[in-house]
């Protein structure tokens, strides 16, 4: 009764905790709004517009804000843009401020699109960001046309990061090649940007939280210690510490068991609304989209000829698969033994079209294939083309 | 559906493999019928598609329907024969160990878990075995395609499509043919070919591994431990993904268990008959381990024989065996691994095929590779592999090291030399790859995971006693007060 007595107390003087919420802090450059003390490098143009801060340029170079403490400590930093190109820009700060021309970069990607879009970048997964820097910059490649309407600096209070360490916790990976050698397991993301992405990087840059049930065990073998060694009864603090040690070891192991047997269950579930349910044009499977379908629309075709020219891009499964499921009929992805082929098989080549006397040519213009004719198509990247006979 | 010729493909090698292992038991049964049937199935399947590989290598018996059955019933007949010479045993199997009734909270904390593996188990399987279709990598490079390729060709074909003639037999065909074969020999039955019939196999060697794991603990344990020994081996997730996934090493990882439970078993019998039961059916076990794949014959078979060879000798310095005696085993061990061993090997050896994991052996260098303790530090204490499975064996192997190194020695040193064995090549050699990209190292553990947890289970229930008492004392105060 003591017991809940306290943890009820203490349970209720940290009600207050939760009402801290995040901190946010927004540099806006609509209507030509702009910290002052920015400075311009080597990009062809950088304008203030109503709609935010227009860079246009052809060569690499950079803006930067010198002098200009950020607003305050920042988890993820939030940039809403609307590019033109895809282009892969970079944050950038002093790693050492007596160095201020030495920058670190934080790569972030900007994908094309009409509208405007939030670029979420976790700068507390890096151990280098330093959020008191005064000196801030964003790089741009050549070729970039981007418009920044406004930086969002957002920072997490102590609260808000348990609850997302708590959903991060059950935060599932997809199925993948690798899950067959090995399992990330749950991992711990303190923001919400940074659980959305928990698993989009090779490695994952967030901890296991596995370290937190070692921490468990370890916590429990001290207070197991402590009880024996604060208990009058030596029989029956012995016994209390040996069961807080047992208890704990085995909650630990049937939570995790809890865990990855939802996330294989997951990779179940998925498979099943996304490739078992559908009708066959809509099945799409883990990482394949829908090859699988294309695939066997084609394969009655593709079995009338004892070998096939494959034109797919370089670093896809799906040579492999195709091979496999083909089989007796033989993959030629050479170009140079291509030309006995009467059958080409293009799959995911949004890039090959037919030139204006019905050859195959990529984007370059180079022509791969004789004259003929599409046999079959399913989408625009996948078709099968007929050699004329 | 075509899954449904999978029970009909298994019938005929599962009754080589019972009356196979009738005649290795000779007079004196040494194993549960339950047991002797699900090895028989194992076994007996390795067995029938070595033997339709001799038969295809050597005497161009093709690959299709009549010629599968033709070994199917040569072996049956082989087997009845020996089974009828040796085997119709009128000793029955020892009972399983002595066991308290479970209490009615044991049970429905066993019941709830069980249920727990099996929703694991069925859903995953059904999934990802008959549900979708073929995904992996090595799958769709290795396993699937060469059982397609024979299927088609109806022989054993070393070139795979669309790869150099010369190349192509170093690379995958070097690997046992056994899965493939086993494929072929199911969709043969059906007549077609059909990822969902070919890939529920290996559901049927992980169920196997759990009931194989059951069976032995029950030799030395209560029917509470051995529950508990199975929980552990289905709460393993990475276990899990190879039982449920078609991939080799699920395979590997059953003929492994048996051919090494087998040894333990006869190495610490008391009993003269029994023990010679025993150990006749690990050199069969023993002698199929060579037809996995090249670990079994390079990684896991020198490990077992050392420990064949040390435990006869002491066992002779106790005087509990005699030189007789041992000679007949090592003739047992030898001509198992002659008959099994050589025709996969003479073939090997005639068609140029390696002996490394799809590269040669010979190829690798020698020096300290960097970050790979790292690595292996990581996939066996942080990723979701295995649960906290290694911490606690590492823990049980020194907190019980008297029971870790005196009676359950044969598991505890097969684990010890295998994993620091593989360790050296992984920390000195170009095979460090397979540990930076967290493939070999995983694979072995998978390969060796059912006796990893028989070894953790012995051990755990060996230092159990003080919490079980702990447990027993709190119980009693509470129900005092109460009253």
């Amino acid at each position: 009764m003591h017991l809940f007595r306290t943890i009820g107390t203490l349970t209720l003087l940290c009600i207050p905790l939760l009402a801290h919420a995040e901190d946010i802090e927004i540099w806006n450059f609509q209507n030509g709004n702009m910290p002052e003390t920015l400075s311009v490098q080597q990009l062809t143009s950088v304008q203030r517009t109503t709609a935010g801060l227009a860079i246009t340029t052809s060569t690499d170079g950079f803006i930067v804000w010198r002098d200009h403490p950020l607003p305050g400590p920042a988890d993820v930093i939030t940039l809403r843009v609307r590019s033109a190109q895809p282009a892969e820009a970079a944050i950038l700060w002093p790693a050492n401020p007596a160095k201020p021309d030495e920058l670190l970069q934080l790569f972030f990607v900007m994908e094309p699109s009409n509208d405007f879009r939030d670029i979420d970048v976790v700068v507390s997964d890096y151990p280098q960001w330093d959020w008191r820097t005064e000196i801030f910059g964003i790089a741009f490649p050549a070729g970039t046309s981007v418009t920044i309407e406004q930086i969002t600096f957002r920072h997490w209070a102590w609260s808000e990061r348990l609850v997302e360490g708590w959903k991060s916790f059950w935060t599932i990976d997809e199925f993948r090649p690798y899950s067959i050698n090995f399992l990330w397991g749950p991992l711990i993301a303190t923001t919400e940007p940074a659980r959305m992405k928990l698993y989009d990087s090779l490695p994952p840059v967030a901890w296991s939280a596995v370290r937190l049930l070692y921490g468990f065990i370890i916590a429990s073998v001290i207070v197991g210690s402590v009880c024996y060694f604060l208990s009058v009864d030596k029989r029956k603090g012995r016994a209390h510490a040996l069961m807080i040690i047992a208890a704990t070891c085995i909650a630990s192991w049937l939570v995790f068991d809890l865990r990855m047997g939802i996330e294989l269950l997951t990779y179940a579930k998925r498979d099943i609304s996304s490739y078992v349910l559908p009708p066959e044009h809509q099945k799409t499977l883990r990482t394949h989209s829908n090859f699988y379908s294309v695939a066997r629309s084609f394969l009655p075709e593709i079995s009338r000829h004892e070998r096939y020219a494959l034109l797919i891009q370089q670093d896809t499964p799906f040579y492999a698969n195709l091979r496999y499921m083909a089989y007796p009929s033989i993959p030629v992805t050479d170009p140079q033994q291509m030309s006995g082929s009467t059958l080409y098989v293009v799959i995911g080549r949004p890039d090959i079209s037919l030139t204006a006397d019905n050859r195959l040519s990529d984007a370059n213009g180079a022509v791969l294939s004789p004259a003929g004719r599409i046999l079959q198509r399913s989408g625009n990247d996948n078709f099968l083309f007929l050699v004329n006979q | 559906m075509n899954v449904f010729f999978l029970p009909l493909g298994l019938i005929l090698p599962t009754l080589s493999g019972y009356l196979l292992l009738c005649a290795a038991e000779g007079k004196q049964r040494v194993l549960q019928t339950g047991e002797r049937m699900v090895m028989g199935c194992i076994g007996g399947l390795t067995l029938t598609m070595l033997v339709s590989f001799a038969a295809n290598a050597w005497l161009d018996l093709p690959l299709h329907f009549k010629g599968f059955l033709t070994v199917q019933m040569m072996c049956l007949l082989v087997c009845a024969g020996a089974w009828y010479m040796t085997g119709r045993g009128t000793l029955p199997a020892p009972a399983l160990t002595a066991s308290h009734p479970m209490s009615k909270k044991m049970k429905i904390v066993c019941g709830v878990l069980g249920v727990w593996i099996a929703i694991k188990v069925i859903i995953t399987s059904v999934t990802f075995l008959i549900l979708t279709p073929t995904y992996l990598d090595d799958t769709l490079d290795n396993w699937n395609l060469r059982g397609k390729v024979y299927f088609v060709d109806q022989t054993l074909t070393l070139v795979m499509p669309a790869e150099d003639p010369i190349l192509s037999p170093k690379g995958v065909s070097s690997y046992a043919p056994t899965v493939p074969l086993t494929k072929t020999w199911l969709a043969t039955i059906a007549g077609e070919w059909d990822d969902a019939l070919i890939n529920s196999i290996h559901v049927v060697w992980y169920i196997a591994a759990m009931m194989l794991l059951y069976w032995t603990l029950r030799r030395k344990t209560t029917l509470t431990w051995s529950l508990i020994g199975v929980y552990l081996l289905g709460s393993m997730p990475l276990y899990l993904m190879h039982g449920t996934n078609p991939y080799g090493d699920a395979f590997v990882s059953v003929h492994v268990f048996m051919a090494l439970t087998m040894l333990f078993a006869g190495l610490t019998e008391e009993d003269g008959t029994r023990r010679f039961s025993f150990l006749r059916i690990a050199a069969l076990m023993s002698g199929l381990l060579t037809f996995t794949k090249n670990e079994g014959l390079l990684v896991y078979l020198p490990p077992m024989l050392l420990i064949l060879i040390i435990g006869l000798i002491y066992l002779h310095r106790h005087h509990r065996i005699s030189f007789a005696d041992i000679c007949r085993i090592i003739t047992w061990y030898a001509g198992s691994l002659i008959i099994l061993g050589l025709p996969w090997l003479i073939f090997k050896w005639a068609n140029g095929l390696t002996f490394g994991n799809a590269k040669p052996f010979t190829s690798l260098g020698l020096g300290w590779q960097e970050n790979v303790l790292l690595s292996v530090f990581i996939n066996t204490f942080f990723e979701g592999n295995w649960l906290l499975l290694f911490p606690l064996l590492f823990g049980l192997l020194l907190w019980r090291r008297h029971e870790a190194f005196r009676p359950y020695i044969v598991p505890s040193a097969f684990f010890l030399i295998v994993y620091l064995g593989q360790m050296m090549l992984f920390l000195f050699t170009g095979l460090s790859t397979e540990a930076l990209r967290q493939t070999g190292y995983a694979r072995g553990l998978v390969q060796m995971m059912p006796v990893i947890v028989l070894l953790t289970t012995l051990l755990l229930q060996s230092g159990a006693a003080p919490f079980i008492r702990a447990y027993r004392e709190l119980a009693q105060e509470k129900e005092m007060q109460i009253g």
